[in-house]
Formats: C-alpha cells, structure tokens, sequence
C-alpha cells in the first residue's frame, strides 16, 4: 500500500484497488496446478492491485502490480509486478510502433510455478482515410527459472486490417505462428518441442457514447509441438483469458474461440459483461484444454471523483482433452482509488 | 468600417471559396439539434468561416465599425457580424457534441476491452490500443475546453438582440 500511495505521488495517472470475495477453484490460477484434477477447495482472497502508468505525446508506459492473498491455504498467493511501455510515431498517414510488456509472478507458497514473461511488439501501418493496414510481429518469452521444462518461447508475425464506419469498426487479420516449448520423450529426459500456428482473427467493434460492443473470432489450426500445454492455466489472477493457454501446439489442433465484451457507462455507473467460448479438436489425446466457457460481469459506481465502490462475479468451466474438466468461480467486491487524468 | 472591409478581405482571401452557406449552415443546426454527424455541411461552415481567430477579429472589426456609421449601414453591419457569429457559434456547438460523443464512446471501449481498471495483465496489442484511446481522450477532452472558449468570447462579444437593433 505504501508502495502505491508513493507512486501515485510521483506518477501522473495512479489507479489502486482493494478487493475481497472467494473463488471455487484458486488452483486454476496458479502457473502449473499439477494436481488440479483431483478437485479443489474454495478459498478466500484478498487483493490489493495498482497501476501508476504515463503517457506522452508518442510514448505510453507504467508500472502495474498486484498482491494476491488467498486463504485459508496459501499456496495460490501471488505477487506480481508488470512494467510496460511503448512508442508509436505517426508521419502522415504513416506509423511504426514498438512496445514491451514484462510479467513477473512470484507465487511464495509454490516457488516452482514463478516465472517472468516478457512480450516485445514491432509494427507499421498505414492509416488511408478511417482504415488502417498494419504488419508487424510479436514475440513471447516465457520462463520459469525453477521449472525450465515449462518455459517456451513464441514468434508471430502479423498483417491486419481495421476499417471504421460511422460507429462499427470491422478488423481481420491473419498470422503464422512459430512456438518452441519442452516435452518428456521416451527415455523420460526433457526434450525440445517445436510447433507452428496459422492463426487468424476476425473483429466487430460497435461504439457508441454509452455503449461499447466487442465481438471476435479467433481460428487457430496447430502443428506439431508435442508439449502438453494443459498444465498452463487459462485465466489470469483477475479472471481474464490468458493467451499464452495457446502459444504451444500440442501435437497439433484446430480450435475455435469466439470472444464478447460489452462496456457501459450510464453516468456514474460502469458496466462490463464478458463472455467468452472455446472449443479445440486436438490430435493427439494430450492433457490439452478442450473447451472453455467463461461468463464475467462487473459493475462499477463511482462514489466521487477518485473513489468507486465495484463488484465482479465470473464463472469460467473448462474441460480437457482426455475427459477431466473444472469449474473456477469468482465473487468479490472492491474499491478502486484513482488520481490523475 | 474600413478596418471591418480590410480584415474581412484577409479573411476572404484564407478561405476555401464556397457556395452560399445559407444551406450548409441549416443543415448543420439540423444535425446539431438532432445529434448526428454531418460532415459535408460542417465542412462547408467551417470552410466559409476560415481561420477562427481571424475571424473573431474581424467580428470585433465590424462591430467597432458598426458604432462609427449611423443607420441602416450600422444595422446592416450588426446584421452581418451576428450572421458570421451565430454561425461560429453553431460550428463550435457542433464540433463539442461531435468530440463528447466520441469520447464517450472511447470510454466505452476501453470498459469493453477490459481495460479499465489494472490488473487486467493485457496483451500488448490492448495496451497500445487502450494508449491510443487514452491519448484521443485526452486530445478530445482539450479540444472541448477549446470550443467552450471560443463561445466564451462570441458571448464577449455582446451583441445586441435582433430586436434591439437600432
């Protein structure tokens, strides 16, 4: 706490918040839940989050960091510390971005499941009229410093295309994926697991001023990579979808995700409804995620101009491959302190 | 009424030559009072208005002027400043509505993305869209407190009602 309040002194944009709720499944949370399969208990969970973050006339960046307390087993709590920063110029109707973000999580109770992961972003565009052509790249570089047959490694190069008409915004974009994980051969030794994607993406977007719709669709059809990628968790601490769920090729799939999100902001109120749905065809019988079904709803009234009282319930059910699945479900309330602009 | 003459012409020869604006400017109160966007007619406002700042400054021309000639040239000469001020005022109205909404909207979005509160542990492609609507934000919010100004000193400008006309 004393950390934020003196990073809201010295930054010019600081948001924190206090929340507290339980969740049926904290194992899920937690980098490698080897044993999640055999059931989990509910727990309790305290948080505090923050983020100081600054913006200049091209450059954007911050500091984001959070403190995860769960009880009464200890062993999902997390400390976890993200710095972030990019740098985007515009010449004309001309761009080129570059950016990095790095996660740090350190799980006390579970040493093994700590690791940092760094994404570095490269990209141009051109922005003829309301529409936008981009091409760029991102790269992944996840590490787990007690487990290093769970690290891997991502590169993916990307085209898109974003057009804006009055209030609906229409993006597609297509990319090929390369991915480099382990896996335990024969002999039971640790071995280098190679895997590619043909990943595309398509998006819907309808804004209006109190209403914000976020509909896409993500394909992704993967080869080779035998790593089993199952032990990777699916949400982040918040209950956020977490991509690096698909950054390893499994021995190869096809998978489906479709996400939706929808923002309100009637006056004082801010409302989010998240909902999200995947479903992979894998081929090979790997402890690989099959399906997921996640639902989140926040709802957020502010109480002046800096506090806001805030209240989330989500549910996500996965199920693997092979049959086991589980369900993870979240309440809390909170409050969120913001200064600056 | 000389300075009004000469500051009206250096305005005329910064503007884009329009056809009459009678029609751009109706339909622009039009699209004001009902909340849409109209570009062509915003655009064509703005084109016949010029330079903003130079055209508050032959607004006070014209009314100076107007105290220094006896009627109906005084009244032809309120008649016209009210003219280009209403229209300003319209333009200024507009372009706020327009700037409001859009940043709303942008609120909106950055709840829909899921990036209104920290911790959310985004993708980087998120951050950089969440950074390019903070900064549209920002540059909207300043761009209203712009146009409340410049209404700010057409109200200065203390024109008397159309009635009142001497």
């Amino acid at each position: 706490m004393i950390l934020w309040l003196a990073a809201a002194l010295a930054a010019p944009s600081t948001e924190v918040q206090m929340l507290a709720g339980a969740r049926t499944a904290p194992e899920a949370t937690v980098e490698q839940p080897s044993e999640w399969e055999g059931g989990s208990r509910p727990a309790g969970v305290i948080a505090s989050i923050g983020r100081v973050a600054w913006r200049g006339k091209s450059t954007w960046g911050g500091v984001g960091g959070a403190a995860w307390g769960t009880f009464p087993e200890s062993n999902t709590s997390l400390l976890s510390m993200t710095p972030r920063g990019g740098i985007e110029v515009r010449e004309g109707a001309l761009s080129a971005s570059t950016g990095a973000t790095y996660d740090l999580r350190w799980f006390p109770g579970q040493v093994t499941s700590s690791s940092g992961r760094l994404e570095v972003l490269a990209e141009v565009g051109a922005h003829p009229g309301t529409s936008t052509l981009r091409a760029g790249a991102t790269a992944i570089d996840r590490r787990y410093p007690r487990q290093k047959e769970w690290s891997f490694s991502t590169i993916e190069p990307e085209v898109g295309a974003e057009t804006t008409w009055r209030d609906v915004r229409l993006g597609l974009a297509s990319s090929m994926q390369w991915n480099r994980g382990r896996t335990v051969d024969a002999a039971g030794a640790s071995a280098l697991a190679t895997g590619s994607q043909v990943r595309g993406r398509a998006e819907l977007g309808l804004s209006k001023p109190l209403w914000a719709l976020e509909f896409s669709y993500r394909p992704i059809v993967a080869f080779e990579g035998q790593s089993e990628d199952a032990a990777r968790p699916q949400f982040t601490p918040v209950g956020a979808y977490a991509d690096d769920a698909d950054a390893l090729s499994a021995g190869g799939f096809v998978q489906h995700r479709v996400n939706v999100s929808m923002g309100v902001t009637p006056g004082p109120w801010t409302v989010r409804v998240g909902g999200l749905g995947r479903f992979r065809v894998s081929s090979e019988a790997a402890a690989s995620f099959g399906r997921t079904v996640h639902g989140d709803v926040m709802i957020e009234r502010k109480a002046s101009d800096h506090l806001a009282v805030f209240g989330r319930v989500g549910t996500s059910a996965v199920q693997l491959a092979n049959g086991p699945s589980y369900v993870d479900s979240q309440a809390w309330l909170g409050l969120r302190w913001s200064w600056g602009p | 009424m000389a300075a009004y003459r000469a500051s009206a012409e250096r305005v005329s020869v910064l503007q884009i030559p329009t056809a009459d604006p009678r029609l751009a400017i109706v339909q622009l109160a039009d699209a004001t009072a009902r909340g849409v966007q109209d570009s062509k007619a915003r655009e064509e406002v703005a084109s016949w208005l010029g330079d903003p700042d130079a055209r508050m400054g032959t607004l006070r021309d014209g009314l100076s002027a107007a105290h220094t000639v006896g009627p109906p040239m005084s009244d032809a000469l309120l008649n016209d400043v009210r003219v280009q001020a209403e229209a300003m005022r319209l333009l200024a109205t507009y372009d706020m509505a327009q700037l409001v909404k859009e940043t709303r909207q942008a609120e909106a979005r950055l709840v829909a993305l899921n990036h209104a509160g920290p911790g959310q542990n985004a993708g980087i492609r998120t951050e950089f869209e969440a950074a390019r609507l903070d900064a549209a934000i920002e540059a909207a919010t300043s761009q209203v407190a712009e146009e409340q100004e410049r209404i700010r000193e057409l109200d200065s400008l203390d024109l008397p009602p159309r009635e009142e006309v001497p």
